[in-house]
């Protein structure tokens, strides 16, 4: 069986979980690419654990993994894209490097569960399938009996209604 | 006006992009846009943040610790507070009566939706086949019969030849323990909470509620369920997930690393093993060229019918061939290889080819436009007559050692153009561990192809 990782090991990717995927969106800002990177990164860095001096500052080391992972990740994923969607992914990324991107911390994440708690049977119906079965619009479309138009617009209201809520709750971020 | 309306347009190309739906206009279309605003992106950038955030949330809510059990009990506390707040506005105000008894009905079917509803059928043993199955509740070992009621904690055993079905009617939902299993009931109060803890089983989950996904947690690994069909297996150091219908999230535990495994495929969880989801394994793809002359893989590529117009594709079990089929032909074989441990690998191809030629491609990923040639064999035609091939031209029959990682999967291609004769193809490899056998079956997944049209 697998051995839990050390407790401080722990620690310390929940302390710098937040700047890896940061870091991996600006780096490779496609949907769902931040979370595989990130979860490489930390998993790369476990194989390697008895070479980190962990006493020292991780984030020049974490950058550099997240920078080598990352550009790994965007080549796998712009080799399966038609030229037209290369190009704009591309051209996004170009422009996403000179931005930040501020990050959420747990207290975020406890105000959007309430919120999440809040909607309606269908639109947590609707989160589900798209966020935790990464269900596309058109399949859910199907299985709702919906247009995929219709989804889509669904999804976009949500997030917004959602971004609300949890600005309601912490005024002073932004989600 | 125009404003809005370009707004609104932007919206939506960004929400396409987020879902990676933008056909080749719409991506034109943002593209420009940005060339236009680039500080566009950042809309684009918080979409991603936010839906990274959302996502997250939500696979943490897909989990039940016992702390959100009782933060479920302070909820139905508040709701119970709430309804009292209710009766009290009604005695003050006549005039709510009615908007209120809505609400309150309202109120009500949600929580019995949320508390009663189809959520937990009531697990009973629907079905045993054999003598040997063992029920422990409380510590204390009962003997089940058809019909009886499980709870929260029991732990059914299923002896050697023994296989017992839980049904969960009236859902239709079914859990088939195979022979030498030991599962347990770990919670039913807020989605079906399982353990396997060795052995086999054999699940069909009917669509849960939202947000109380079945969760079926092995030593190594745990499975969440929505509704679908799939087969768990749990040895001493390894969990194996093979999904049939529908897709299941497999997370190890061990760093919490997680993968979506859609039907035909399958995934491990087990230490020195890439977790990742791969095709169900035991087939390869086999496209056919018939009456193609020449024995040379040349004559193959060069044909007009190559790559797009085979006569015919079938899944044999590997690359082993023996088939005599009369008159010149060409096949294409093309798999992933799933290696079963990390380590190097050297490839060979058969000495016994009578004339032809074989040539074997490996891509150091699972990406065919990697592949690389790493042994070929050719032989000349066969006079009439003749009992052995007259020689051996450009022949390397074994390929370097090549290191290859358990859990990844490779793409691996044999071409073989054959001309008359004798025919014959098949692919050994010398495992890590010394052993020299055909590859077999096990570590071999059907290819699987865009449906576009193939560049030669």
């Amino acid at each position: 069986m697998d051995s839990e990782p050390h407790s401080p090991i722990k620690e310390l990717i929940a302390a710098h979980d937040a700047f890896v995927r940061g870091l991996a969106l600006r780096l490779a800002p496609a949907p769902g690419l931040a979370e595989d990177i990130a979860q490489q990164v930390f998993l790369e860095f476990l194989t390697k654990e008895t070479r980190w001096d962990l006493s020292q500052d991780l984030k020049p080391l974490l950058a550099v993994m997240t920078r080598h992972v990352a550009r790994r990740c965007w080549r796998e994923r712009m080799r399966t894209l038609p030229e037209v969607q290369r190009e704009l992914a591309e051209h996004i990324c170009q422009l996403a490097e000179s931005r930040e991107v501020p990050w959420f911390g747990e207290e975020e994440k406890t105000v959007l569960r309430r919120c999440l708690d809040r909607l309606p049977t269908k639109s947590r119906r609707l989160i589900e399938l798209h966020y935790y079965l990464d269900t596309s619009s058109v399949e859910i479309a199907q299985q709702m009996n919906m247009q995929p138009d219709a989804v889509r617009r669904a999804l976009l209201r949500l997030r917004e209604q959602l971004r609300k809520c949890v600005r309601q709750f912490l005024p002073e971020k932004s989600v | 006006m125009n404003n809005r309306s370009d707004e609104g347009e932007t919206e939506a190309l960004i929400q396409g992009y987020l879902e990676s739906s933008l056909n080749e206009r719409e991506s034109t279309r943002l593209n420009a846009l940005l060339q236009q605003n680039p500080a566009k992106v950042d809309l684009i950038l918080s979409g991603l943040r936010d839906d990274l955030l959302i996502r997250t949330v939500v696979a943490e809510l897909m989990v039940v610790s016992p702390e959100q059990s009782s933060n479920h009990a302070v909820r139905l506390a508040e709701s119970l507070q709430w309804t009292q707040s209710i009766l009290r506005l009604l005695r003050k105000n006549a005039w709510t009566t009615a908007t209120v008894g809505v609400t309150a009905f309202a109120l009500f079917v949600f929580l019995w939706l949320w508390c009663l509803g189809p959520t937990v059928g009531t697990p009973v043993l629907a079905e045993v086949q054999g003598e040997g199955i063992s029920l422990e509740r409380s510590r204390q070992s009962i003997v089940p019969t058809l019909g009886t009621s499980l709870r929260a904690g029991d732990i059914l055993r299923t002896a050697e030849r023994t296989t017992a079905v839980i049904g969960f009617a009236p859902e239709a939902t079914r859990i088939t323990l195979l022979p030498g299993t030991e599962f347990t009931l770990r919670s039913l109060s807020r989605g079906k909470r399982f353990d396997l803890d060795l052995g086999k089983l054999e699940a069909s989950v009917a669509r849960q509620p939202p947000f109380r996904p079945m969760i079926l947690r092995t030593p190594q690994a745990e499975a969440r369920v929505i509704g679908t069909r799939f087969t768990l297996t749990v040895n001493s150091n390894a969990t194996r997930l093979d999904v049939t219908e529908g897709r299941v999230r497999f997370t190890r535990l061990s760093d919490s690393s997680s993968v979506r495994v859609d039907a035909d495929n399958f995934a491990v969880a087990a230490s020195n093993y890439v977790l990742a989801a791969q095709p169900l394994p035991g087939k390869v793809l086999r496209e056919i060229w018939l009456d193609l002359p020449g024995d040379n893989v040349l004559d193959l590529r060069n044909h007009a019918r190559f790559p797009n117009a085979p006569s015919e594709r079938d899944f044999p079990p590997g690359f082993e061939t023996n088939t005599n089929w009369p008159g010149a032909y060409g096949t294409r074989t093309r798999a992933y290889l799933l290696p079963p441990a990390n380590g190097h690998y050297e490839f060979r191809l058969p000495e016994n080819v009578r004339n032809g030629q074989i040539r074997l491609m490996l891509s150091p990923d699972d990406d065919p436009a990697g592949k690389l040639e790493i042994c070929q064999i050719a032989f000349t035609r066969n006079r009439p007559g003749d009992e052995s091939p007259r020689n051996i031209s450009r022949s390397q029959l074994e390929s370097a050692p090549i290191h290859l990682d358990a859990g990844r999967r490779y793409y691996i291609e044999a071409l073989h153009k054959f001309g008359t004769g004798e025919d014959r193809l098949a692919i050994l490899w010398k495992r890590p561990d010394g052993v020299i056998e055909p590859i077999p079956s096990e570590c071999l997944a059907p290819f699987k192809g865009n449906a576009k049209r193939e560049k030669r």
